[in-house]
Order: structure tokens, then sequence, then C-alpha cells
């Protein structure tokens, strides 16, 4: 089941992840600053989704990606999917994902 | 000197007895071991738990990222790699003609087993990104031609224990083949598990003395009851001497022939007569345009197993053959355990700094030679050699790998 979070705490958690798995400082992001200027490479950001993934228990569909120029993208894309996965489904056991074939 | 001889201008070793080359050569000298148990946490119920393995603070080149990102046989490799092309003073040369040639035994292993408990609890979602590019086996080749810049080759080779000197003898192929003005070469290894511990164990390779871990090491010895895993990783800066000495570059030694052959008979246990390991050294002394009793002293591979130093000793007795009584021999893993596919450059490392400073490092534990070896061991502290001087270095790895070079001096 996803973990939940408001999108104030998202952005301290990618700023945790950043930290604690690529050693970036993030403090002075804002939504608006573009991953690249931080110094994160594409590898970089795959690493930070992956670690994301797992913290939240949610998978970003490949789709996702192209929305990830920017912090407030990354962010505004975790939350989407946070909210999709605690909406009431019609089948509960259903453990497919959108992009479960990407691994 | 020909202007086309191989050299050596930088030596990066991190091993179970340093955190760098000059630590390690010291530690050497002074019969020091580093042979310990795994802590009891770690052990996982395997039946074998000596390793020698590299202290963590060593790691003093390798930042907090990379240490996340990437295996620890990457971390030991950027730690070797740094301090050697520091050590060689980062020489500039032509992109195109630089290569980065990282061998190593086995890879990433460790990240994998480590990671395979969380997707065990947590399923696919918690295999992070790195996890490919922790595995793969040229990553530390990859990661350090990035970093100076070799655009001519990155390649990992793989040849089991004979990894490390079968880099530095492809480096030097590129060199022959014109390829290339200067190379970091070596190999790297990091893969203390319980699972490797337990693997190598299943194929009694191992040595169980773990009542006095210090002593358990014991090459050639009559006791010997197998080697002790360890971990670690070295890095030569080979260079074409025309390209050192317009820079003004430290020369070290010489890398002056290498020499492979293959048993081609088992994937595991070595040929008994030593006939393809004595064909390896023919062919490294043949490149060196030296004979055998040109050799000062020969740095075996002597693993401490039953059978590979008896193989071993067979196929020195062959290449050298009379000229061997007058040549000592130095088994290095009775200090630091077998590092697997970082042995072989270690040893050469080792071999560049024993030429260089006149002096060889003693053999551990022997305290009954094997009665069927008939070998000048070296045992004695500080055996010197003199200011002309050729050490072979053997190595051979499971698959019937031989590889053998001749580090001389300058």
């Amino acid at each position: 089941m996803a973990r939940i979070l408001p999108e104030r705490d998202l952005m301290e958690l990618v700023r945790e992840v950043a930290e604690e798995a690529l050693d970036m400082d993030l403090s002075e992001a804002s939504p608006q600053t573009p991953l690249r200027s931080l110094g994160m490479d594409s590898s970089d950001q795959l690493e930070l989704v992956s670690i994301l993934e797992d913290r939240l228990d949610v998978c970003l569909p490949d789709s996702a990606f192209s929305e990830l120029e920017t912090v407030g993208g990354l962010i505004a894309a975790f939350a989407r999917l946070q909210a999709a996965d605690s909406a009431p489904r019609a089948d509960e056991d259903s453990e497919e994902r959108p992009s479960d074939a990407r691994r | 000197m020909p202007a086309d001889d191989i050299v050596i201008t930088g030596l990066g070793i991190v091993s179970p007895v340093g955190g760098d080359a000059s630590s390690t050569m010291k530690a050497l000298l002074c019969g020091e071991s580093g042979v310990t148990l795994l802590p009891e946490a770690q052990r996982g119920g395997t039946s074998v738990w000596l390793c020698a393995p590299v202290d963590d603070r060593a790691l003093t080149r390798v930042s907090r990222r990379e240490t996340m990102r990437h295996d620890r046989s990457v971390h030991l490799a950027l730690q070797a790699g740094r301090e050697g092309w520091q050590d060689a003073g980062a020489p500039q040369a032509e992109p195109s003609r630089v290569a980065s040639v990282i061998a190593t035994g086995m890879g990433g292993l460790t990240i994998l087993l480590g990671l395979y408990d969380r997707y065990l609890v947590r399923g696919p979602i918690s295999v992070p990104a790195h996890t490919i590019t922790g595995i793969m086996a040229n990553a530390s080749a990859a990661l350090l031609a990035a970093e100076i810049g070799a655009r001519a080759a990155a390649v990992s080779l793989a040849s089991a224990c004979a990894s490390g000197a079968d880099a530095i003898a492809h480096a030097l192929r590129l060199f022959r083949d014109d390829e290339i003005d200067v190379a970091l070469a070596g190999g790297t290894e990091a893969i203390v598990h319980p699972v490797t511990l337990s693997a190598f164990a299943a194929l009694r390779a191992l040595s169980r003395q773990h009542d006095d871990p210090s002593r358990a090491s014991r090459p050639f010895d009559r006791d010997r009851d197998g080697f002790v895993l360890g971990e670690g990783a070295a890095v030569l800066v080979m260079e074409r001497r025309r390209h050192a000495e317009a820079r003004g570059a430290r020369i070290w030694a010489r890398v002056a022939g290498a020499g492979s052959t293959c048993d081609g008979s088992h994937l595991v246990a070595p040929d008994p007569t030593g006939h393809w390991n004595a064909e390896a050294i023919g062919k490294a002394l043949r490149a060196a345009q030296i004979g055998p009793s040109d050799v000062s002293c020969v740095s075996a591979h002597a693993t401490a197993t039953v059978v590979g130093d008896l193989a071993e000793a067979e196929a020195l007795k062959k290449a050298f053959g009379p000229a061997l009584g007058g040549i000592g021999v130095t088994a290095l893993k009775s200090s630091f355990g077998h590092m697997i596919g970082a042995s072989g450059a270690v040893a050469a490392a080792v071999a560049a700094m024993s030429v260089r400073d006149r002096v060889v490092p003693p053999t551990r534990n022997l305290d009954h030679l094997d009665p069927s070896i008939d070998l000048d061991v070296i045992r004695e502290a500080h055996r010197p050699l003199p200011a002309d001087a050729a050490v072979l270095v053997n190595s051979a790895g499971f698959g019937g790998h031989n590889t053998a070079l001749v580090i001389a001096s300058s």
C-alpha cells in the first residue's frame, strides 16, 4: 500500500533522498528549479526516482519521465500517483502496475 | 634505454595490510598479516569465516556519493586508480592514446547479493537504478577512463585469479601495437561475503585454520590447507618511456614482458605438471629478452591450496631449470590472502617497488617447507635485490589461465 504524503512533505522527502543517495544539497531548490541545473544527470534522476518509488511504494510509469524537468514536476508526478493509488479500486488485489515491464 | 620501453610511472594499492602503496609495502616488509575473522553478525552460517578485508577508513579518495552508487570492487579500484594517477603526476596525454584496463575476477557480485535480500522482502520496486551499473564488471575501467580522459580503450578482462596480471599484459599489447602512450592498468576485487566464502569452501579451496587467523595463509608450507579470501585493488600507470621522460616523470620500473597460456584441461584444478604455466613464464622471459638466470626473484601466485602450490613449484622448476636454485621466491598471499582478480596487479605493483627499493618482502607462516617443494622461499625480512633486477610475477586462475609478467629495473 502506498505511503501518502502531502506535497510539502514530498519536497522534504526528495531533499532527504537527494542528500542521502546522491550527496546533493537541494535546500535552495524551488519547485521551478530544473533538475539538470542541480547537476543531476539522467542516471541521477533514475536513481532518485527508483528510491522514491521504493519509499512511497508506487511505480512511476515511463510516460511520466518526460515531466521530470524540474523539482516541482518530480513532486507533482509522485503526488498524482499517490492520489491515484489512494482512490478506491475495483480490483484491490490487482498487483499489476503500469510500468512493471520496465523492470 | 630504448625509448619504446614501457615503464611504470605511478602506483596505487589498497590492500588488507595498507591503504596505499607505500603502507602496503611497509607492512609486507614487516611481515604483517591482514587476515582476520568475519564479524560474527556477518557470517550467516558460513562454515569458513577467515578473510582479509580492506579497512573502510582506507577509502579516502572515494566520495560518499560513489560509495552509495557503486559496488565495493569499484570503490577499491577508484581508490587505487586515483592514487596511481596522482603518483604519476596526472600525465597529460592525447586522449586517443590513453587506455584504462581494469580487471576483476567476479565484478559487482556483492552489490547484487545485498539487493536480493531486499528484493525478497520488498519486491522489484526496491531495486535501485544503480543496480546494473553496479554489477557490470567494466564499471571500474569505464569510470577511471572518464576521469583521466582515456579514449583509446576502456576494458575489463576476466581470467579469475589471473585477471589483474592479464590487465597489465593486455595494456602491454596495446603499447606494442602502438595504440597508446599511457595506460591505467590493474585489477580489483571485493567479494568477501558469506555466499562467496561458502562457494569457495564448497570447492575445498579455503583454509579453515580459524584458531589463529594471522597464521592461516601458509603458502608452500607443509600444513597449508587452502587460501584466505582477501579483497583489494592495485593500479599501475604504464607509460612509454619517451613519453615519461619528456615530462620528467619519476620511473618506478619497467614492464619488460608478459606471457600468457591456458592449461586447457580443467575449470578449477591446475595442470599438475605445470607445463603451460611454465610456457607462460618462458613467453614472458622471451618478451623481456632475458634468460632464466637473469631473474632475481619470483613473486609466486602461491595461494596456499595444496594442489595449486605443488603445480606452481613444478612450473617454476620447468621454466627456470637449474637457474631456479639461485632465485628467491616470495609468496605475498601469506600476508594479505588472495585478492582474486586484483592479486596479479598487486603483486606487479609490489614488484615495481621491490626493484626500485631493491628489497623483496618475505613469506609469512612458512614453518615447514613442504618436502615435495624444492624452492628457495624467502623468509627473512629484507632479501636484497641487485641494482639490475628482474622480478617474475606469476599468476594463475580458475579456468587454467596462466600469466607471467617481468617487472625489471628501469
